[in-house]
């Protein structure tokens, strides 16, 4: 009988343990849940961007500068070796330069044949899968000469 | 007159406890699966637009082959006119055509037939039971 009061102390203890990981669970589902929720919009506006920078510049036949001039949502497009770079922050806002971890969208012109191509990504810099998306953008060249016909 | 004891320390506060618990552990199952869904839906959604870009490129190397003489495998040949089609991811293709030098069709659509069912046999308004 005297060990009655010292097994309650127990119990009330395994069961303030028991809750605090039942707690400890949800909280780490909710941040889980909040970074997939995150990345699921990204995801979707990253792609929405990218079409529609492989259509601006589609449209303008390479020319880069002229695609993002176009948009008046971009503050600034750099070069970069060959490619061109638009940063962006957190918010999806166009930055005019690199400030620390944010969005950005690359466009890299490849070089050309008869068909005019571009590779397109958005990535996440602060992300460890920082790719969101990349596509190929690419365009007719008039065609010049006669189609072979049937007998061809 | 003596309290009554329960075998068990749980009062109301703890009774209050366990039931928050359980709902915030419910709840977070539920966000955790809603944001999974979410995430997988965009990723289908970007994996479809990136294929589709994939298969643009593809029809548009065959086009611009076409001046050199490269008919498309497959392709079907109808005078002036040239078509075929490119897997566009999915259960998609893209059609292209080419008539006499010139794009003449470049759309996509979905590769099969689409097979509506017959439904769940609702009232047609014409026959009364």
């Amino acid at each position: 009988m005297e060990t009655r009061p010292r097994t309650r102390a127990l119990e009330a203890l395994l069961y303030a343990m028991a809750l605090a990981v039942a707690m400890a669970a949800a909280v780490s589902a909710f941040g889980q849940a909040d970074a997939m929720a995150r990345r699921a919009e990204a995801v979707d506006t990253a792609t929405m961007l990218a079409q529609s920078a492989a259509e601006s510049v589609a449209a303008n036949r390479g020319d880069v500068v002229a695609a993002m001039r176009q948009d008046r949502s971009v503050q600034a497009c750099h070069e970069l070796s060959g490619t061109y770079v638009v940063y962006y922050d957190y918010d999806w806002t166009s930055i005019q330069s690199s400030n620390g971890d944010g969005y950005r969208l690359y466009v890299s012109p490849l070089p050309g044949g008869s068909v005019g191509s571009a590779e397109i990504a958005v990535v996440d810099t602060g992300s460890s899968d920082p790719e969101l998306i990349r596509l190929t953008a690419t365009w007719q060249v008039p065609l010049e000469t006669e189609v072979p016909h049937a007998s061809a | 007159m003596r309290a009554r004891r329960t075998p068990y320390p749980v009062g109301t506060t703890g009774l209050a406890l366990s039931l928050l618990a359980l709902a915030m552990a419910a709840f977070a199952m539920l966000d955790l699966m809603r944001a999974r869904s979410a995430l997988r839906l965009s990723e289908a959604y970007r994996d479809s637009v990136e294929a589709r870009y994939q298969a643009y490129a593809q029809a548009n190397a065959m086009v611009a082959a076409l001046s050199s003489g490269d008919i498309p495998p497959g392709a079907a040949v109808d005078g002036d006119t040239i078509s075929w089609s490119v897997p566009a991811g999915g259960s998609q293709r893209l059609l292209v055509s080419v008539d006499d030098g010139h794009i003449s069709e470049w759309r996509t659509e979905p590769d099969g037939a689409w097979d509506p069912g017959t439904g769940p046999g609702l009232w047609d308004g014409v026959d009364v039971p």
